[in-house]
C-alpha cells in the first residue's frame, strides 16, 4: 500500500454534460443473453429484463443520461482485477446506453459474487448537472435478499428503492422486472460513495465539501 | 477523496437532478462489487485521434487546430498504458455537432467534434483538435460557458469524466464548476506549450491522473 501522502491528486470528476457522443455507444450493448443473434451459442442462464425510468426531482425523465449496468455471470463470476474469475466467456456482463430516461437491460439471472450477496446489478450513471453516480439494483423476491449486506445497510424503506419488482413476463416469457431510479427529491434513490478511502482527504486536497454534498442544492 | 456531485447553484439541471441525501458508504467487503470494470478496450483507428477532419484527406474544421496531450496515471504515478480516452468539444463557434444541441451557433460541416485514442506504453495520450468556443448556457442570466474539453478515460478499474479548461478564459472565475473545484482548478487547465508538430498551431498539455491504486490496466 502506498503511503497516502505520496499519492498525486486526482484530475477532478466534472460533469459528462448534455452531448456524450453518441458513436461512442456503437457496439455497446443493453442484451447480455446474446452475443450476436446470428450465433448458435450464448451463454447459459435465466434470462430476465431489467427495465425502468431515470427520474429527475420533479418526476420528468432525465434526458440524455449515460447509464452502465456491469453484473456477474449466472454463477456469480465477475471480471476484475485479478483476471476473468472463471466468467462465462460468452457472458460480457456490461452494458451501456445513453437514454431519454427509460432503460431495459435483457440479461441473466447474476450469480452471487460472495455466499452473503444477494444477486444484483451495478449501475453508474452520468448526467448534465452532476458528476458521476454509483448504486446496485437487487430483484424482488430473492431470498438472499433478506441477508444482502448492501440493503441491510439501508433502512427498510430506503432498500426497497433498490428492489425491481417483478412486473410479468417479457414476449419471450422472460420476468420483467421494473425500478424507476429517482435522483432528487422525495423517493430519492440511495447512491454510494465508491472511493476506497471515501472521506479521507488526501494532502493536497480541499478539505471543504462534505462527502457527497449536493453543491447544486444550498440555495 | 471528497467527491463533488453538484455543480452549482446557477446549474438548473444541476439542481433538477443532483441527490439532495449524502453517498452512502459502501458496508465493508462490498466495495470489490461496486468497481467497474472494463476488460478490453475497441478497436481504435489511428486517425480517430484527429477531431479537425471528419475522415483523412476530407477538409479541415474551422478554428485553430490545437494539439492537446498528457501521460494516464494512477495515484501512485505509474503510467496506465491500454486505456480508452475519448474526447469531444463543440467547434470554434461553440456549437456541439450533437443532435440534441438545439443553439443558433454554426454548425460546422468540416467538424465531427469527437474523438477516441489509447494510451500507449507509457500512459500517453495526444488529440489533435480546434479550439473549442465559448457559448451561453444560461441567456436569461448572461452565464456563459468557458472553452472547455470533455474528455471520459475508461480502462481496467477506471472510470471517469471530465473536463480540460483553458488558462485566462474570462467566463472560467463565474463557471459554476469551477467555483465548485476551487483551488483544485489549477489541475483542470491544459498547460500551453508550443505544439510538437506542424498539424497544430498550439500545444496543450493535460495530464490525467485516476483513482485505482488496487487496480491494475490490461497491458
Amino acid at each position: 500500500m502506498t503511503d497516502r501522502r505520496n499519492r498525486l491528486p486526482l484530475t477532478c470528476e466534472d460533469t459528462v454534460g448534455p452531448y456524450y457522443p453518441l458513436p461512442f455507444l456503437d457496439g455497446d450493448r443493453m442484451d447480455l443473453t446474446r452475443v450476436h443473434p446470428g450465433l448458435a451459442i450464448r451463454p447459459a442462464g435465466e434470462a430476465r429484463v431489467l427495465a425502468g425510468r431515470v427520474l429527475d426531482r420533479h418526476g420528468a425523465l432525465a434526458h440524455g443520461v449515460l447509464l452502465e449496468f456491469q453484473q456477474a455471470d449466472p454463477a456469480g463470476a465477475i471480471r476484475g482485477p485479478g483476471g476473468d474469475g472463471g466468467v462465462d466467456p460468452w457472458f460480457e456482463g456490461v452494458a451501456r446506453c445513453r437514454t431519454d430516461g427509460t432503460f431495459r437491460l435483457r440479461t441473466l439471472r447474476p450469480g452471487p459474487v460472495a455466499p452473503e450477496r444477494a444477486p444484483h446489478v451495478t449501475l453508474t450513471i452520468f448526467s448534465d448537472g452532476f458528476a458521476r453516480l454509483v448504486t446496485q439494483i437487487f430483484f424482488g423476491g430473492e431470498a438472499a435478499n433478506a441477508a444482502d449486506p448492501v440493503l441491510a445497510s439501508l433502512d427498510p424503506q430506503e432498500a426497497a428503492r433498490l428492489v425491481a419488482a417483478p412486473t410479468g413476463e417479457a414476449e419471450d416469457g422472460a420476468p420483467v422486472y421494473a425500478l424507476d431510479i429517482v435522483l432528487a427529491g422525495e423517493g430519492e434513490t440511495p447512491f454510494f460513495d465508491d472511493r476506497p478511502e471515501a472521506g479521507v482527504a488526501p494532502s493536497g486536497a480541499p478539505s471543504g465539501a462534505s462527502s457527497g454534498a449536493p453543491a447544486g442544492a444550498a440555495a | 477523496m471528497t467527491r463533488r456531485l453538484g455543480i452549482g447553484p446557477t446549474d438548473r439541471t444541476s439542481d433538477e437532478r443532483t441527490p439532495r441525501r449524502p453517498l452512502r458508504p459502501m458496508p465493508p467487503g462490498t466495495a470489490a462489487s461496486f468497481r467497474p470494470w472494463l476488460p478490453q478496450p475497441p478497436a481504435v483507428a489511428p486517425h480517430e485521434a484527429d477531431l479537425t477532419r471528419i475522415a483523412p484527406g476530407r477538409p479541415r474544421a474551422d478554428g485553430e487546430a490545437i494539439e492537446v496531450a498528457g501521460v494516464l496515471r494512477d495515484e501512485a504515478g505509474r503510467p496506465l498504458p491500454g486505456a480508452l480516452l475519448e474526447i469531444w468539444n463543440c467547434n470554434a463557434h461553440g456549437r456541439y455537432t450533437h443532435r440534441d444541441d438545439q443553439a443558433d451557433y454554426a454548425i460546422d460541416p468540416n467538424f465531427l467534434g469527437h474523438g477516441r485514442a489509447l494510451t500507449d506504453a507509457e500512459g500517453r495520450y495526444r488529440f489533435v483538435t480546434v479550439l473549442p468556443g465559448r457559448y451561453v448556457a444560461r441567456p436569461d442570466i448572461g452565464r456563459w460557458r468557458p472553452r472547455h474539453i470533455h474528455i471520459s478515460v475508461r480502462g481496467g478499474a477506471a472510470r471517469l469524466i471530465t473536463q480540460m479548461y483553458f488558462e485566462g478564459d474570462p467566463h472560467n472565475d463565474a463557471d459554476p464548476m469551477r467555483i465548485l473545484m476551487g483551488e483544485d482548478f489549477a489541475r483542470q487547465i491544459g498547460r500551453e506549450r508550443a505544439a510538437a508538430t506542424p498539424d497544430a498551431a498550439r500545444g496543450f498539455d493535460f495530464d490525467l491522473t485516476v483513482a485505482g491504486a488496487d487496480a491494475p490496466f490490461w497491458e
